[in-house]
């Protein structure tokens, strides 16, 4: 085994992943005893992983402790914190359009969370009109004129719930950037708020036909049946959320026990 | 998980009446003691939040076992953080009396320095750039390569390998560069 600067992280990830032969395995080990850097490398690379999984419910203790006190979440909390950001992290683009760096603000998410608790829901339109908030979409741009312009324009009428408006900015901005996810989950969530629900759970099901994994867009597809009072289909797909503790999990868990 | 503690299996479920029963019953407690030692009311909470959350690490553990009861294990951690608090924020050092007797301080020790190094990984991956913090994002969702490389709009699975390596390499770089990092260890 040649373990050097370059290659170190990828041989370290086949010893996390349990790729390694076992004659590799001891060398590796012996380096992991011998060298004090890869040692740190492995600890932090460990360590990360282990922080990444307790995020969450470090974040959620955080959340009904600060319910409990009835103030703000600490502003030392680093889930809190990134919530707060008033500026989110652009997210980038590689698009050869030269769309590049958007981002949806999630900020809004923490409204959708915390101590949200709504008994006595009449029915699913209720339950969608108490729970589908939405998040404002925060965009921004490296680009021409016209694509600022029209970044601006789709994120000003989104964010003021003009969907009308709205609508022909996310296609002309689809038009250029046809995977910006963002859009095409503002686009999912625009349609629905125009009730034009095939359309929505049409652009829900193009989300998921580019990428299953990330489940936010199968909240708002739930929000859109129950909007419809299509009860049975929006609780498929709200147990479906809380099974793989995907996005807003304990809201559809909520949300379900609403139903029962 | 279950635990037989029922304040412990609270903070494992988060259940807001537990935790709610352990504000209430323990953290006037805390207030008072940590008071004797230099804490405030806005301190005394900090510390009683962060203890709560240390527990909650170390109860994930499948080993673990509560040798006291909640409330003395409660008010070790929260000594402890106390202690490194008042160092870093007053700089000076506090009396911890029971600090001989308990067995494993090593342990809570570990356990908050060890929450504090995952603290300092946050803080370090908020300062990468886009690329790299969507990356990680998307990895840490189990996201595969393939549709990592979708998703960042690169050509191969390969690419988006090579690009993690980068990033994992230019975030490990800054967290070994970092001081605080170095007194966490």
């Amino acid at each position: 085994m040649n373990l050097n600067e370059n290659n170190k992280y990828e041989i370290l990830d086949d010893y996390l992943s349990g790729g390694m032969s076992a004659d590799d395995l001891d060398k590796f080990r012996a380096f992991l005893q011998s060298d004090a850097d890869l040692a740190m490398d492995y600890q932090i690379v460990t360590e990360l992983k282990e922080a990444k999984e307790f995020a969450p419910l470090e974040a959620d203790i955080r959340a009904t402790l600060a319910s409990i006190k009835g103030g703000a979440p600490s502003a030392t909390s680093p889930q809190v914190a990134v919530s707060h950001n008033p500026n989110p992290t652009p997210i980038s683009k590689t698009s050869s359009r030269r769309f590049l760096y958007t981002s949806i603000a999630m900020a809004a998410s923490l409204l959708l969370l915390v101590g949200v608790f709504l008994p006595n829901m009449l029915d699913s339109g209720d339950s969608y009109a108490q729970y589908a908030m939405i998040e404002p979409l925060n965009l921004t741009t490296k680009g021409t004129v016209t694509e600022l312009t029209l970044t601006k324009a789709l994120q000003e009428a989104y964010n003021a719930q003009d969907y009308d408006q709205a609508l022909p900015q996310i296609e002309a901005y689809l038009a250029v950037a046809p995977k910006d996810m963002d859009v095409l989950l503002a686009k999912g969530i625009t349609l629905m708020e125009l009730n034009r629900f095939d359309e929505a759970h049409a652009a829900f099901d193009y989300i998921k036909s580019l990428n299953p994994r990330v489940k936010k867009y199968q909240w708002f597809d739930a929000q859109c049946y129950l909007k419809q009072g299509k009860l049975p289909e929006a609780q498929s797909l709200l147990k479906d959320l809380v099974a793989s503790k995907a996005y807003n999990h304990k809201q559809a868990q909520e949300l379900l026990a609403t139903f029962e | 998980m279950k635990h037989s503690d029922p304040y412990i299996n609270a903070l494992l479920t988060n259940d807001q009446r537990g935790v709610k029963e352990i504000y209430d019953t323990y953290l006037p407690r805390l207030e008072a003691i940590l008071g004797k030692m230099g804490c405030n009311k806005d301190e005394a909470w900090e510390v009683f939040q962060e203890s709560l959350i240390v527990i909650l690490k170390k109860a994930q553990s499948p080993d673990f076992q509560l040798s006291s009861s909640f409330y003395t294990f409660l008010v070790s951690i929260a000594k402890f953080k106390w202690f490194n608090e008042s160092k870093k924020k007053h700089n000076k050092n506090v009396t911890i009396d029971e600090i001989g007797t308990l067995s494993d301080k090593d342990d809570i020790l570990e356990s908050i320095m060890k929450l504090e190094r995952f603290q300092l990984y946050q803080q370090k991956l908020k300062e990468l750039d886009p690329v790299c913090q969507k990356l990680f994002e998307l990895f840490f969702e189990k996201m595969s390569l393939r549709d990592i490389a979708v998703e960042l709009g690169l050509n191969t699975e390969n690419a988006a390998k090579q690009k993690k390596y980068k990033c994992q390499k230019k975030l490990i770089d800054k967290i070994k560069r970092d001081v605080i990092f170095k007194q966490l260890l």
